[in-house]
């Protein structure tokens, strides 16, 4: 068990020197040599090209599950500040933590990222891992993924949850390759259930929840959908201990580099996925101007504006506005569809958000199947009016 | 509608672990870690409440009800 060297195979070129993210390879004699810092994480297996690495991870039988303790999160920065996907994670890992009376650890991989152990730690943290490398202030997939798949072999967590967001959608199922552990994609809810983690998540478009468990392997592994789990109200004075990883990034390593970032959303407006209140308009606006009217609405509320596929096919909002099947899944706290009938293409994208409110002309609109309230009237008399309500309530000039 | 009647009469090709030629240990139900153990419906929701009314008078019961939502409270 573990990790070994085929000498007669190896060439010594020191392909995986560059590759081990944790500075543990050395080329003596012309061979790799693997030193004691290995974590198993087999970013060298990958990029070996004589098959000269064997690794084996020592698999878990029933009687050693219990080694694995702890829950774990995937901590994600956004311009290195700490998503609020993240303090949600925290949240609900806190919550699974107590039940089971285990630990809770974080992980945070970027630039400089000591800074924010006190902030997340606030929301329950107990134990924070953090790998700070100017190679990892953007997010790369080999490189986090051999991190962290290298941090649970060392350390055994039982529960390690990502955000089901489009970084955790890539990180989480290349970790559990490499471990050989189960993953629940895109879970709704968490709880604990005869010791073992209960994964709830919808499946076919909606339409069915499942109850999923992970018996047999360890860490159990999910990610979570964000703006579903409640945030525990911080408490400031919570210290947590802190882990530092010492990493050795080599960039010539790197398959891919990042350059720059072009951002889709104007600066300051929240992007669909993290807004709170949506604001979505469909074939009913009828042009690209008249979309004005929901952008004014979205300003008074702090919401953000988003579309159907009818109204980005027309050319009236840009691609990334799209919610449904073929645009975003989103799940804000209030969503209002102006103008959409919503069909099942449309729903699947925005079902799960707490409030749906509908104004449409058309009452048979599918729409007002999943709607919690609506109005059957010109959104265009209606909008305007419900925006001068609500300014005047809310005091907003 | 014609290529909908001609797709039926292609043959299908069924590929299995041995076609494939992987490690028949990590295939199908046998080679997943995940097991669902329940399958239910999602909550349903209520039904849609209809918002009678002018539309100047549907537009201020529509706001008075974004008011009281935790959305807007919350801000």
């Amino acid at each position: 068990m573990g990790i070994e060297i085929i000498l007669d195979k190896c060439t010594g070129c020191g392909l995986c020197v560059k590759a081990c993210p944790f500075a543990a390879i050395k080329i003596k004699n012309k061979k790799a040599e693997i030193e004691a810092n290995c974590t198993l994480c087999g970013s060298c297996v990958d990029v070996c090209k004589f098959d000269a690495i064997i690794l084996e991870r020592p698999k878990p039988s029933d009687k050693d599950l219990s080694e694995y303790e702890g829950v774990w999160i995937f901590v994600e920065l956004r311009e290195q500040k700490i998503k609020k996907v993240s303090l949600e994670l925290a949240s609900k890992a806190r919550e699974i933590a107590d039940t089971l009376e285990e630990r809770v650890g974080a992980v945070i991989f970027g630039g400089k990222v000591k800074r924010l152990c006190d902030d997340i730690a606030a929301y329950g943290i107990d134990v924070i891992y953090i790998a700070e490398n100017d190679n990892l202030r953007e997010y790369n997939t080999n490189n986090y993924a051999g991190i962290i798949t290298g941090l649970i072999s060392k350390y055994k967590p039982n529960i390690v949850l990502f955000p089901a967001t489009h970084l955790g959608r890539d990180l989480a199922p290349r970790v559990a390759a490499a471990l050989e552990v189960g993953l629940t994609a895109d879970c709704t809810g968490l709880s604990i259930k005869d010791c073992l983690l209960l994964q709830s998540r919808p499946a076919f478009g909606g339409n069915i929840m499942a109850d999923i468990i992970s018996p047999s392997a360890r860490p159990q592994m999910a990610t979570i959908r964000p703006n579903v789990m409640k945030i525990r109200s911080p408490d400031s004075t919570r210290k947590a201990e802190i882990i530092s990883i010492p990493v050795d990034i080599d960039p010539k390593a790197m398959r891919i580099i990042i350059k720059e970032i072009i951002k889709t959303t104007k600066s300051g407006t929240k992007s669909l996925d993290e807004a709170d209140i949506i604001i979505s308009g469909g074939r009913g606006m009828g042009s690209a101007e008249k979309f004005k009217i929901l952008e004014d609405l979205a300003e008074t509320v702090n919401g953000v504006v988003g579309a159907s596929r009818a109204a980005v096919d027309a050319g009236w909002r840009p691609r990334s506005d799209q919610v449904g099947q073929s645009g975003k899944t989103v799940s804000p706290k209030l969503y209002i569809a102006c103008g959409i009938s919503g069909k099942i293409q449309h729903q699947v994208g925005m079902k799960s958000s707490d409030t749906i409110i509908a104004i449409n002309t058309d009452t048979e609109a599918p729409i007002f199947d999943i709607a919690d309230c609506g109005i059957v009237g010109d959104l265009f008399e209606i909008v305007p009016l419900l925006n001068e309500e609500l300014k005047k309530k809310l005091q907003i000039p | 509608m014609s290529s909908i009647l001609k797709a039926k009469k292609k043959p299908f090709n069924v590929w299995d672990a041995k076609v494939l030629g992987g490690d028949e240990s990590k295939f199908g139900l046998e080679g997943s870690f995940t097991q669902v153990i329940k399958t239910y419906s999602p909550p349903s929701r209520g039904k849609c409440e209809i918002i009678e009314g002018e539309d100047k008078e549907a537009a201020k019961k529509l706001g008075d009800i974004l008011l009281k939502h935790e959305a807007l409270t919350k801000r």
